[in-house]
């Protein structure tokens, strides 16, 4: 080939290498300005050398914005990479100065939704105009029409840099929460214009090099509607802060989904309630922010894979509490931490207004307090050194006695204001252990809360207080111990849905125990006996046990006496009219009522155990019902409740029964329970089963090979676990089936069938098994 | 970019075993190639909404442990693009045949669509290629500024000079002219950029494609030819 040809073959990789690049017009100020003097002289202010240099995790350009000049803007490298954009920083050749450039990533400039999302960050940012909030200087296009953003460049740390680094948690305080007020401050702001920040966390918070304080990544913010989350069609025409979301354009859906970090959010936001998201979500992340301030550590503390998931969709907060009330902090900072790490938002403060007057109070409290100790000192100079006088002056022993008559009278009222104050300070010390403890109770924890206000009863044992703090803490002290043996009582039946190594095959009979522990034999007991053993306990006991009940009552196995039993005595003491009209329907055999029911959720969520009772009520018998109006049910009410095991164990079983069209979402649903159940061998068989009821493990091909193998071992794990699982077993012959060996699989299967130890609806699946 | 000793086999099995930062380049490296590829396939008709799914499971095909990869021969250096190409295009088959039964299943026999496996494929692995070799010529670019940042403003305004040329359209006389110098000095320059655009190109396919000196080369002209 000739060099030329060659060239030229070089040239048109050069072309297409290089297409795309085309830089955007040169719309700069100075670019499009032609003054015959030529460009005019930049202006450069000195340099501030600043201890922090700015963490460019690369120099340069990257793919998504290459380097070189966008417009008026030289890329000099990348700052930080996150799902939702890459902040670059960048030069302003105009106007001489460095600022910080957000642009979407590749992956996700196609979407739309992220589009808004990122522009919606640009016009909150834009028109939130604050010292606690990061300036956005332009919204713009580069040259392949990707969005970007400018803002300003913050030098500094972040403040979860800064608290990490402290020696000794105590170290600083007063500076820190210094920076939690601007934050709060700040917040309040934002808060009056209608938009809820959603992500606050000591990492989102910037501590300039000259002590300013600033809240960035707005990313996930959510502009509120006016007058609260239910005025929607006001807010619409009103919003104070105006996005492309609150446009024509926006969707309500994107406005509320799921976000933030996990290990601050508020508990409405991990469950994704959506409509509940406030400016209270934003309060308790302040208090989270606050409890690292005051505990070097986060709301939530653990891995998500573990516990955390769980503790946070519980808003089990008992842990950051006992964290918060064994840190050294004065009572009044562990009470603004604890009121804003309610588990329920209508508790917390209104708003971060709410909070920043609080600690502004308790800071300025602090001052005050210092002056006062200032001032006694200086009184108590002046004092010995008048009595140093007086003792030199000693002018006579009846001005003497004179003198010892005042100074006695000033004793006695000294004593007695002492004394006041004391009784004061302990009644104060007293009401802040109690709340603390009804924290505890609010969240659940019944011996917490007990052991809590014995340390406020034992404060009563040596110190004066205040009439009426004795009885409060006697009352206290007996209702949570009550409630703390009805937890008790209560552990037992609620194991059936909650304990993750309960036997799944043996939930009937672990009800019928736990209910006769609390003294309720659902044998041998009337419906009015049963429901006078139910009213004896608390009303929010009663609505636990009414929703055991339920999830009892809705079990395929229960005899129908019993299953009567218990919808009757549910019904006596649950004052819910939805639930009751469910049950009803169920007594009365009313399929049109629990048609409505079922269409009725999709208007208002309802418990677990109520969608799992009325998908029962909706199943046939299997020869007059294929399933759907159950699973349809079910399928809603996972969505409603992601976290709970039993709507998908559930939902895997009943596509499993009615497999025909149903087998992905069988599949689908046995994943999910064996996710949030992985050590439990009968999750494992079931999901086994699902994958073989798929057609595409029947039809041939390296994928039906694929997944006979890792039905195969879902079946082994659980023999080796439970080795007389009748569920495993029959997979087993499946598979041995699947492979040819029909003998065995059927051999296998016989002795399943001899032993009577298949459950009627097991025994479907061997007659489809033997059929194949 | 990737770091000097990476090839795309080493990337693919540091992203396999879970390397954040692997996995997000190879992500985003063969993103483009496997969303034109299947964007070729299924412009238009039923498939069109299914894209983003499948882009995810021809990654989750490559990075799971028992995928793709583990059934590659580890000895196996062969060029990554096939690799890739069986990968997409087994999970864009299986993707029509599951729903090519699904219509089976719901319709008479004689309403099955013979469209729905696709007698195409020559076109689409041009397309395929096409998308393959954009990839790495916009790679090969970046690695030119990487290497150009690392030298020094000269070498930056090197790969500026190309930019100029290719993407500008302007001719080395103008850029002289917008440069104020001579246009000499320019053209010494633009040659010595096109070698630095070779070499880093000839790295990039190194990458994709390692191998003997000789062997690279070849694989950078089958690029070159491809491009025709």
């Amino acid at each position: 080939m000739s060099e030329a040809r060659e060239e030229s073959r070089w040239d048109d990789a050069m072309e297409r290498a290089f297409a795309g690049r085309r830089a955007p017009v040169d719309d700069s100020v100075l670019g499009r300005l032609k003054l015959k003097s030529g460009p005019p002289h930049p202006v450069l202010l000195r340099q501030i050398s600043v201890r922090e240099e700015l963490p460019l995790v690369r120099t340069g350009g990257s793919e998504e914005v290459p380097a070189g000049k966008h417009g008026r803007y030289q890329v000099l490298g990348e700052i930080a990479r996150g799902g939702l954009g890459i902040v670059l920083q960048a030069r302003d050749s105009d106007l001489g100065r460095d600022v910080a450039m957000k642009v979407l990533p590749e992956r996700d400039d196609r979407r739309e939704a992220d589009i808004s999302r990122f522009i919606e960050e640009a016009q909150i940012g834009g028109q939130l105009q604050h010292p606690g909030i990061v300036p956005v200087y332009e919204l713009g296009l580069l040259g392949n029409d990707r969005p970007y953003f400018t803002m300003k460049l913050i030098q500094g740390r972040t403040l979860s840099a800064l608290l990490s680094d402290r020696a000794d948690l105590a170290e600083d305080r007063r500076r820190y929460l210094r920076i939690f007020e601007q934050v709060c401050q700040t917040m309040a702001y934002a808060h009056s214009r209608g938009v809820v920040h959603r992500d606050l966390k000591p990492a989102n918070v910037m501590v300039g090099t000259f002590g300013e304080v600033q809240v960035i990544d707005w990313g996930c913010a959510k502009v509120l509607l006016h007058g609260g989350v239910a005025d929607e069609q006001r807010a619409r025409r009103e919003n104070d802060v105006l996005t492309v979301r609150s446009g024509p354009g926006g969707t309500e859906t994107m406005a509320g989904s799921a976000i933030g970090t996990p290990a601050y959010m508020a508990p409405e936001q991990i469950l994704g309630d959506t409509e509940a998201i406030d400016e209270r979500t934003d309060v308790f992340c302040l208090g989270g922010i606050l409890a690292e301030i005051l505990t070097g550590q986060p709301t939530y503390v653990g891995d998500l894979s573990g516990g955390l998931a769980q503790a946070i969709t519980r808003g089990d907060l008992g842990e950051t509490w006992r964290r918060v009330e064994e840190s050294s902090a004065d009572d009044d900072l562990k009470e603004i931490a604890a009121d804003c790490l309610r588990a329920s938002r209508l508790e917390r403060p209104r708003d971060a207004g709410e909070v920043a007057k609080r600690i502004s109070t308790y800071l300025s409290s602090l001052e005050t307090r210092a002056r006062e100790a200032e001032l006694k000192a200086a009184e108590e100079k002046a004092r010995a050194q008048s009595e140093r006088r007086a003792k030199r002056l000693a002018i006579g022993l009846g001005i003497s006695v004179v003198l010892a008559v005042i100074l006695g009278g000033g004793s006695y009222f000294h004593l007695r204001a002492k004394r006041q104050a004391a009784l004061t300070a302990t009644s104060r010390e007293v009401t802040s252990i109690l709340l603390m403890a009804k924290n505890f109770a609010e969240s659940g924890n019944w011996n917490h809360a007990v052991d809590t206000v014995r340390r406020a009863e034992t404060r009563l044992h040596t110190r004066a207080v205040e009439p009426g703090t004795r009885q409060l803490v006697d009352t206290r002290l007996r209702e949570y111990q009550t409630r703390a043996k009805e937890e008790d009582l209560l552990r037992g039946i609620e194991a059936v849905r909650f304990r993750e190594d309960v036997d799944l095959r043996r939930a009937e009979e672990s009800y019928t125990e736990g209910f006769q522990a609390i003294g309720i034999d659902f044998q041998s007991a009337s419906v009015d006996e049963i429901a006078a053993g139910l009213r004896a306990f608390s009303p929010e006991t009663v609505e636990r046990l009414v929703r055991a009940i339920d999830d009892w009552a809705s079990r395929h196995r229960v005899e129908p006496e019993v299953a009567r039993k218990l919808i009757e005595s549910a019904n006596e003491v649950d004052p819910d009219p939805w639930r009751q009209k469910l049950r009803l329907a169920m007594l009365n055999h009313d399929r049109d009522l629990l048609t409505s029911l079922a269409a009725s959720l999709t208007r208002t969520p309802r418990p677990p155990e109520s969608i799992l009772l009325l998908a029962h009520a909706l199943t046939g018998p299997p020869e007059q019902d294929d399933g759907t109006a159950a699973l349809e049910v079910l399928k809603r009410g996972a969505r409603m409740h992601p976290g709970d095991f039993w709507l998908h164990f559930r939902t895997a079983m009943t596509g499993l029964r009615h497999p025909v069209g149903n087998a992905e979402l069988s599949l689908l649903h046995a994943r999910i329970a064996q996710a949030l159940r992985p050590d439990n061998p009968q999750v494992r068989a079931v999901l086994g089963l699902t994958i073989l009821a798929r057609p595409e493990s029947w039809e041939g091909g390296a994928e039906a090979i694929e997944a006979i193998a890792e039905a195969r071992s879902q079946f082994e794990w659980t023999l080796e676990r439970s080795p007389g699982d009748p569920m495993a077993r029959i997979g087993l012959a499946g598979c041995l089936a699947r492979e040819g060996r029909s003998r065995e699989a059927f051999e296998a299967v016989a002795e399943l069938l001899k032993e009577n130890k298949a459950p009627p609806h097991a025994r479907e699946f061997i007659h489809r098994f033997l059929r194949r | 970019m990737s770091k000097p000793e990476e090839t795309c086999w080493t990337l693919i099995r540091d992203a396999a075993v879970g390397d954040a930062r692997a996995r997000t380049d190879f992500a985003g490296t063969y993103l483009p190639v496997v969303r034109a590829y299947l964007g070729a396939r299924w412009a238009s008709g039923r498939h069109r909404e299914q894209i983003d799914d499948a882009v995810q499971d021809v990654f989750l095909e490559c990075l799971r442990g028992d995928g793709a990869l583990s059934r590659l021969d580890p000895s196996h250096q062969g060029r990554f693009r096939t690799f890739l190409f069986a990968v997409v295009r087994n999970v864009a088959l299986r993707y029509e045949e599951r729903q090519a039964r699904e219509r089976v299943k719901r319709a008479p026999p004689h309403a099955a669509e013979p469209e729905a496996l696709p007698a195409r494929d020559a076109r689409l692995s041009r397309i395929f290629d096409r998308a393959w070799v954009d990839t790495l010529l916009r790679r090969a670019v970046a690695r030119q500024e990487a290497a150009a940042a690392d030298r020094g403003e000269a070498a930056l305004r090197r790969v500026e000079l190309l930019r100029l040329r290719f993407a500008e359209g302007l001719t080395i006389r103008e850029i002289a002219r917008r440069w104020e110098e001579e246009a000499s000095v320019t053209h010494h320059q633009y040659a010595r950029a096109r070698e630095e655009f070779k070499d880093a190109l000839r790295e990039e396919v190194a990458f994709q494609h390692p191998g003997l000196p000789g062997e690279i080369e070849r694989e950078c002209q089958a690029l070159l030819d491809l491009i025709e």
